[in-house]
C-alpha cells in the first residue's frame, strides 16, 4: 500500500476540521458560539462514545491484550509525571499542575480515536485496543487526577465518589464496563440512539473545535502551555515509538499505540477544570493548539506506520 | 395496543434520542443558553451537507421518476395553505399572522424529523429520493410563497421584487446546497471519495444530533395553552394534513403502498422550524407557532405509529 493511499484515509478528518475552521475565519459562524457544540461534544458525544467502547468490547479482547494496556501506561505516565514536577517546580497551584499535566498526557481518544475507526478500513478492529488504552486513561482519571483536583478541605470532602461521578464520561465508561461484564446485549431501543449520539462525533467534534481553532492562540502561549504541547505532540509519540520498537509490537498494535499518542489533549479537561472550579482558558487553549498540529501528525503517523487491519 | 407498541417499535430509538434532549435541560445538565446555536448549526450545517450528499449521488431519473410524489405533496401543501389563509383571514387574522399561519399549518418539519424518521421505516435509505422532492418542493414554497406574502405589504399596495427575493433565497445554506447537489447530479461530476467521506462523516450526525437538539426544545406546556391558535395550528398540521395527504395519494394517484406511507408519513411531520422562525420575524403569532410545533412532534410519533399499522 503506498504512502498517498494510507495518507488519504485520513484526509477525511482533515477536510471536516478546515469546513470548521474556514466557516469561522469567513464569518459564516461565530467561533465563540461553538462553545455550544463543545458543550454538547462533553455532555452528548463523548459519554455516548465512551460507552459503546466498553460495551463492544468483550472481556475476552480486553484480557487478551492487557500488555498493550501497561504499555499505553507508560508512555501516558512518563509525560503525566515528568510535567508534573516541572509545573510543581515553576510553582504552580497543585490543582494547575494537575490540569496541566494531564492535558500533556491525556489523548482525545473518545473523539480522535473514533474518528480513526471511522475512517480507516477495517476500523473496527482496533475497537478493543482503543478501549484498553481509554480504560487506562479513566483510571489515571480516577486514581491520579480527579483526588489531585477536589479540595480535600472543603464542606463536602466525605463526597469525593459523587464528585467523581459528576463527570459524564466516567458515569458512561463504569456503566459500559459493566454491560461489558455482564456481556448482556443491550435492547436496539437503547442501542439505536447510542449509537446516533455517538456518530454525532464528527460534526461537533471536529467542526466546533474546527471552529475554535485560532492560529493566533499560537503567538499568545505560555512558557507551560508550549512545554504541554511539546509533551503531548513530540514527547509522548517518540515515547510511543520507543516503547512499539523496544517491545516490538506487531504492525496493528504499533500503529494504534503512536495514533493514540498522537491524538490531540483530550477536550473533556476543560469540563473537568470548569467542574472543579479551576481557570480551565489554560487547559482550553492548550487542547485547541495541540489539535492541529495532532490533525497533522496523525495523517503523517498515518502514511508511515498504517497497515493494513484485519 | 400490542399492534400499535409492535409497530411503533422503529420509533422508539428516535423517541429515546427526543427523550435524551428533553431529560438534558430540565435535569440541568445541558444549558438552555446553548439550543438556540445548535439548531442554527444544524439548519446551516448538517442539513445542507446531507442534502448535498444526498442530491448530488441520486441519480437524475430516480428523481425526475418521482415528479407524481411532487406533485401530490405540492397539492396537499397548496390546499391546506390555501383554506388555512382563508379560514384564518375569515376569523379575523391580520394578512401577516394568516401568512404565518399558512406556513405553520402546511410546512412540515423534514430536516429534524422527516428525515430520521424515513431512515428508520424498513428500506429506509432506499426512500431518501422522496424526502428529496419534498424538501424541494417545501423550499419552493417558503422562498417563493411564503417569504414574498409576509414582506406584501396589503395596506400600502406594493409590488414584491422577485429578484430580490430569488437573490435572498439563494443566501439560503440549504438552498446552495441543494443547487449544488442538482448541478452535480445533472452535469455527472463524480464527486472524489474524500469529499463523500467527509460528507458522510458529517451526515452520520444527523439523525442523534437533530432529535437531540429538537428534544432539548419540547415542553408540555402547549397542554395547557388556552390559545385556540395553538390548537388549530396543531390539529391542522397533525391530523387535517396527512389525512389530506392519504385522500390525494388514493384518490389522484396510484401510488402503491410505500410511496403512500411515505406521503402520509412526510406530511404528519411537525410544523417546521423554518415556519415558526418566520413566524417569529415577521408576524404576531411567533409564540403560539413554537407552542404549535412542539405539540405536533410530540402528535406525530403517536400519529406516525398508527399509519404504520394502518397502511
Amino acid at each position: 500500500m503506498s504512502v498517498w493511499i494510507k495518507l488519504m484515509y485520513l484526509v477525511p478528518i482533515t477536510v471536516v476540521f478546515f469546513l470548521g475552521y474556514l466557516s469561522s475565519v469567513t464569518g459564516y459562524f461565530r467561533a465563540n458560539e461553538s462553545k455550544s457544540l463543545i458543550a454538547f461534544l462533553q455532555r452528548f458525544s463523548i459519554p455516548a462514545v465512551s460507552f459503546l467502547l466498553f460495551y463492544e468490547t468483550k472481556f475476552s479482547d480486553f484480557v487478551k491484550h492487557l500488555d498493550f494496556a501497561w504499555m499505553f501506561a507508560l508512555v501516558t505516565l512518563i509525560p503525566l509525571i515528568i510535567v508534573k514536577i516541572y509545573a510543581g517546580y515553576k510553582g504552580h497551584s497543585t490543582k494547575e499542575t494537575t490540569l496541566i499535566a494531564a492535558s500533556s498526557a491525556m489523548s482525545d481518544l473518545p473523539v480522535m480515536g473514533f474518528l480513526l475507526i471511522l475512517c480507516l478500513p477495517h476500523g473496527d478492529s482496533l475497537i478493543p485496543l482503543l478501549s484498553i488504552a481509554f480504560s487506562v486513561q479513566i483510571f489515571f482519571l480516577i486514581v491520579l487526577i480527579q483526588p489531585a483536583l477536589i479540595d480535600k478541605f472543603g464542606a463536602l470532602r466525605h463526597l469525593y465518589f459523587l464528585k467523581i461521578l459528576r463527570m459524564p464520561i466516567i458515569i458512561a465508561s463504569i456503566l459500559g464496563v459493566i454491560w461489558m461484564t455482564l456481556d448482556v446485549p443491550l435492547s436496539p431501543i437503547l442501542h439505536k440512539p447510542i449509537d446516533g449520539v455517538a456518530k454525532t462525533i464528527p460534526v461537533v467534534g471536529l467542526i466546533g473545535v474546527g471552529m475554535l481553532v485560532s492560529f493566533r492562540v499560537y503567538a499568545r502561549l505560555t512558557k507551560i502551555q508550549i512545554i504541554v504541547m511539546l509533551a503531548k505532540c513530540v514527547a509522548m509519540p517518540l515515547i510511543a515509538y520507543l516503547v512499539a520498537t523496544l517491545f516490538h509490537l506487531d504492525q496493528i498494535n504499533r500503529f494504534a499505540l503512536i495514533a493514540f499518542s498522537v491524538c490531540p489533549s483530550a477536550s473533556y479537561l476543560s469540563l473537568l477544570a470548569e467542574q472543579c472550579d479551576t481557570d480551565n482558558d489554560v487547559i482550553f487553549d492548550t487542547t485547541m493548539a495541540t489539535f492541529f498540529i495532532s490533525i497533522i501528525l496523525l495523517l503523517l503517523v498515518s502514511g508511515l506506520f498504517f497497515d493494513r487491519l484485519i | 395496543m400490542e399492534a400499535f407498541l409492535s409497530s411503533a417499535s422503529f420509533l422508539m430509538p428516535l423517541v429515546v434520542l427526543l427523550a435524551f434532549g428533553y431529560f438534558a435541560v430540565r435535569f440541568h445538565y445541558f444549558k438552555l443558553d446553548n439550543i438556540a446555536y445548535l439548531l442554527k448549526f444544524f439548519m446551516y450545517f448538517v442539513v445542507p451537507a446531507t442534502t448535498f450528499l444526498f442530491t448530488a449521488r441520486m441519480p437524475t431519473h430516480v428523481v425526475f421518476e418521482s415528479w407524481p410524489f411532487a406533485l401530490s405533496f405540492a397539492i396537499v401543501v397548496v390546499i391546506m395553505s390555501t383554506v388555512s389563509y382563508i379560514l384564518s383571514r375569515y376569523f379575523g387574522l391580520s394578512h401577516k399572522n394568516a401568512t404565518a399561519f399558512a406556513s405553520c399549518a402546511s410546512m412540515p418539519n423534514i430536516g429534524f424529523v422527516g428525515l430520521p424518521i424515513l431512515l428508520s421505516l424498513p428500506n429506509g435509505h432506499n426512500l431518501v429520493h422522496y424526502w428529496l422532492v419534498v424538501m424541494l418542493v417545501t423550499l419552493a414554497f417558503i422562498s417563493f410563497v411564503f417569504v414574498p406574502m409576509l414582506r406584501l405589504d396589503t395596506k400600502h399596495i406594493s409590488v414584491v421584487n422577485i429578484g430580490r427575493v430569488f437573490a435572498e433565497s439563494v443566501k439560503v445554506p440549504l438552498i446552495i446546497a441543494t443547487i449544488l447537489g442538482i448541478v452535480v447530479a445533472v452535469s455527472g461530476i463524480s464527486l472524489p471519495d474524500f469529499a463523500i467521506q467527509s460528507l458522510s462523516l458529517i451526515s452520520n450526525g444527523i439523525v442523534g444530533f437533530g432529535l437531540v437538539c429538537l428534544g432539548m426544545t419540547v415542553t408540555f406546556q402547549f397542554l395547557f395553552e388556552k390559545s385556540y391558535l395553538v390548537w388549530l395550528l396543531i390539529v391542522a398540521k397533525g391530523i387535517v394534513m396527512p389525512l389530506l395527504a392519504y385522500l390525494i395519494a388514493t384518490n389522484l394517484f396510484s401510488f402503491d403502498k410505500q410511496q403512500l406511507l411515505v406521503s402520509v408519513v412526510l406530511a404528519c411531520c411537525p410544523v417546521a422550524g423554518i415556519g415558526v422562525i418566520l413566524a417569529h420575524q415577521r408576524s404576531d403569532i411567533g409564540y403560539e407557532a413554537g407552542q404549535a410545533m412542539v405539540g405536533t412532534i410530540v402528535l406525530c410519533f403517536v400519529s406516525i405509529a398508527l399509519c404504520h399499522i394502518l397502511l
